[in-house]
């Protein structure tokens, strides 16, 4: 090679590298918008492509918003979602209300607060799949629940059998598994704020509910709200629990939204129609979100 | 700019060269190993199946063990659990592919899935059809010889699309321990059961007469399929009319709910199978019907303290017949492969149905399909002669691809009546309005 074309080569190398190296920082990104995009963006959009397709024995016919209006006119749909609204109002309220108190306790000085947090978190490392079993063997007829309400009742309580009570019995499993979640984010929470405000605050006369509200309460206050979203969000897509404790049963009491959707994709084939309804969910999702982040004056 | 910082600046931009160099190196090398050497040895063919996890296991040993060196090909099996092995048919199917030569499936899919299978005689040379059981025969066969024909299938002639690899059916399993303590003899109908169990759940501690599986949906209709096609007939009539809102499907139902749900345990209503094999298992449930796979831990002494008592009968009769419910695991080839793929794969076929390899299959803990396999093999499991009735008398789930659809608009309703939430005629009334509704919606 002539030396102009070695030169050449050499200089169309370094003007590559300077390249790379001026869009580095998008470069590295890279790998991360690549993940994104295959499990976030291509999914979406593959679903709002499904949505617009009736799946059958024949095949598939594009209906275009035909799965939206056959959806949102279906009062199973709304008795869907209202099943799924108590079951998340129930719950959520339980795992952030008790979330925080625990969170409270544990920061103070607790003995063998180490261990307990240890302990705390059990619940939370097991799949979900797994929890209901567990709790299937406590609502068994005579099991460990009967025993501990047995002074209360007047024999076994039909725990998953009674269409009144098979929600609220599906609340506690959630409540047991993701509280230590709230616990974990709040106590974080509350060993980031500043030691020396609040002796500030207390030098300046405030009591404890003073300092609660004034001084600890601003400084958790993102993460409560982050807390509140992702269990939310994470009741309104409760599956596992309902499929193995109760099946949408009994009497459709616990039909929750992620059953109906998954009868439709896997028992009917259907996927457009579930398809439509996870959309439909990803929108309330969306909404509720702006909506706690708006409200509380929260930026993330 | 100092002379130190200027080398050092100097410095760093060369690391970084280097970094980048080396990263871009490393990457296309990752890549170009993940692209890697697509084709497959050289010599026999393979044939790819796909199929359910529990009995899948088997059909991948009798491959290997036997099939293989019969035809002279490969397979590679991939076993998935059921759900997953649905939604994978489906998504091929829809995309017209070939990933696998060689399906699996679930009796009830067959509605769905059989217009994307090749006929089964054009590549299986001579089938030994005198010996297959006949329903096996007819569940693998598109439209059902016998049974109500969808709208799009009208004008087709029945083809076998299918053969059977797991001759399963509904079995009564009867606590004979249980049943002698209270003078009664072994049921033959459901009648029987009822008079039985009533006497088992009043004069035995802790033990119930029976047990279904209640939860709502296609467990409940599991339970119940037998009462009602015993008791009530078909659940449609040729024209797809829904036969069992009158007054014997009310009677049928009446009878599950009321009847078999009083000699049930508490709770009844949230049960799927765990919890009838258990009370089966430890003797606090004297009868109830199961597949053929819950008899592996009703056998087990480490697992069964009942495992002595447990004897195996075919599902008790109704006033119109015996109607176990058919549960068949068929095998059938992709219609989307190519000739000669799918001519291996009807080798592997013909060669997994003959008498040989059934014979090892039944060796390995396999459910056969054949009668001179059940002939010759009735003591190799406790359960065989019992298999062998019920399936000669099974019935198939409607064959329709909205059957899941109807299972759970029929399921709901009768789970309801089952927990007082509504009467047995509201219940039936209802199943009824749904399930006319979804036909009405799909054209039949």
């Amino acid at each position: 090679m002539s030396h102009h074309s070695e030169a050449a080569v050499g200089g169309r190398y370094k003007r590559a590298l300077l390249w790379v190296e001026d869009h580095l920082r998008w470069i590295l990104t890279l790998p991360a918008l690549a993940v994104l995009a295959a499990f976030f963006v291509y999914p979406v959009g593959r679903a709002l492509v499904l949505s617009l397709y009736q799946f059958d024995a024949a095949g598939q016919q594009f209906v275009g918003l035909g799965n939206y209006v056959a959806i949102l006119t279906a009062g199973a749909f709304w008795q869907s979602l209202w099943i799924t609204a108590k079951f998340m109002f129930f719950a959520v309220s339980l795992e952030v209300g008790l979330g925080i108190a625990i969170a409270f306790v544990l920061n103070s000085q607790v003995r063998f607060r180490g261990l307990v947090q240890t302990i705390g978190l059990v619940p939370l490392v097991i799949s979900p799949t797994v929890v209901a079993l567990l709790w299937q063997l406590l609502y068994q007829n005579g099991g460990v629940l009967d025993s501990l309400v047995a002074p209360l009742t007047n024999g076994p309580v039909p725990w998953l059998s009674d269409p009144s009570i098979a929600l609220y019995a599906l609340v506690l499993p959630d409540v047991w598994q993701m509280t230590p979640l709230v616990t974990l984010i709040v106590l974080a929470g509350l060993q980031s704020v500043p030691d020396h405000v609040q002796e500030a605050a207390m030098m300046d006369g405030a009591g404890r509910m003073r300092r609660l509200v004034d001084v600890t309460l601003p400084y958790i206050k993102e993460l409560v709200v982050l807390v509140l979203i992702l269990r939310v969000i994470g009741t309104m897509r409760v599956f596992a629990k309902v499929f193995v404790l109760t099946r949408g049963g009994p009497a459709r009491s616990t039909e929750v939204i992620s059953m109906a959707m998954y009868r439709e994709a896997f028992s009917y084939g259907n996927y457009g129609r579930a398809s439509t309804m996870a959309l439909i969910l990803l929108l309330i999702a969306l909404a509720i979100t702006y909506a706690f982040a708006t409200v509380s004056e929260v930026e993330f | 700019m100092t002379r130190n910082s200027t080398t050092s600046q100097g410095e760093t931009q060369q690391t970084r060269r280097r970094f980048i160099t080396a990263a871009g190196a490393a990457g296309a090398t990752a890549f170009a190993g993940c692209i890697g050497d697509s084709s497959g040895g050289s010599g026999t063919q393979t044939i790819t199946l796909a199929v359910s996890s529990g009995d899948g296991e088997l059909i991948k040993r009798l491959l290997k063990n036997h099939v293989e060196s019969e035809v002279g090909v490969t397979t590679e099996t991939t076993i998935l659990p059921n759900a997953n092995l649905f939604e994978k048919l489906s998504t091929m199917f829809q995309s017209e592919k070939a990933t696998y030569d060689i399906v699996a499936m679930d009796d009830p899919w067959m509605p769905q899935f059989a217009r994307h299978l090749a006929p089964i005689r054009d590549h299986v040379d001579s089938l030994p059809t005198d010996q297959i059981i006949q329903q096996t025969l007819d569940i693998g066969t598109w439209p059902t010889p016998g049974e109500a024909v969808p709208p799009n299938a009208q004008d087709a002639e029945p083809e076998l699309k299918a053969l059977c690899a797991v001759g399963n059916s509904h079995i009564f399993v009867v606590n004979e321990g249980l049943y002698s303590e209270v003078g009664e003899d072994l049921p033959k109908t459901w009648e029987d059961v009822y008079r039985a169990g009533q006497k088992i759940s009043e004069q035995v501690d802790g033990a119930e007469g029976y047990a279904m599986r209640g939860k709502s949906g296609n467990p409940i209709m599991s339970s119940y399929f037998s009462v009602g096609m015993s008791m009530a007939g078909n659940m449609f009539d040729e024209n797809w009319g829904y036969d069992w809102a009158d007054e014997s499907g009310i009677e049928a139902a009446s009878f599950f709910v009321n009847d078999l749900g009083s000699i049930s345990p508490d709770g009844v209503a949230s049960f799927d199978n765990s919890q009838v094999l258990s009370g089966l298992a430890d003797g606090s449930v004297a009868a109830a019907p199961q597949w053929p796979s819950g008899t592996s831990l009703l056998l087990n002494e480490d697992k069964a303290t009942e495992y002595e008592n447990i004897t195996f009968m075919p599902i008790p009769e109704g006033e119109e017949r015996a109607a176990p419910v058919q549960g068949n695991w068929l095998l059938g080839i992709n219609s989307y492969a190519d000739a000669e793929t799918k001519s291996a794969a009807g080798d592997v076929l013909q060669s997994f149905v003959s008498k040989q390899a059934q014979e090892q299959y039944v060796d390995l803990g396999g459910v056969p399909f054949r009668h001179d396999t059940f002939e010759e093999n009735m003591d190799a499991q406790p359960w065989f002669e019992a298999l062998y009735g019920s399936l000669q008398n099974a019935k198939p789930r409607p064959r329709t691809p909205l059957w899941s659809e109807i299972e759970t608009a029929h399921g709901q309703p009768l789970n309801a009546a089952l927990v007082d939430d509504m009467s047995i005629e509201e219940a039936m009334a209802e199943a009824e309005s749904q399930i006319e509704s979804i036909l009405d919606e799909n054209g039949y």
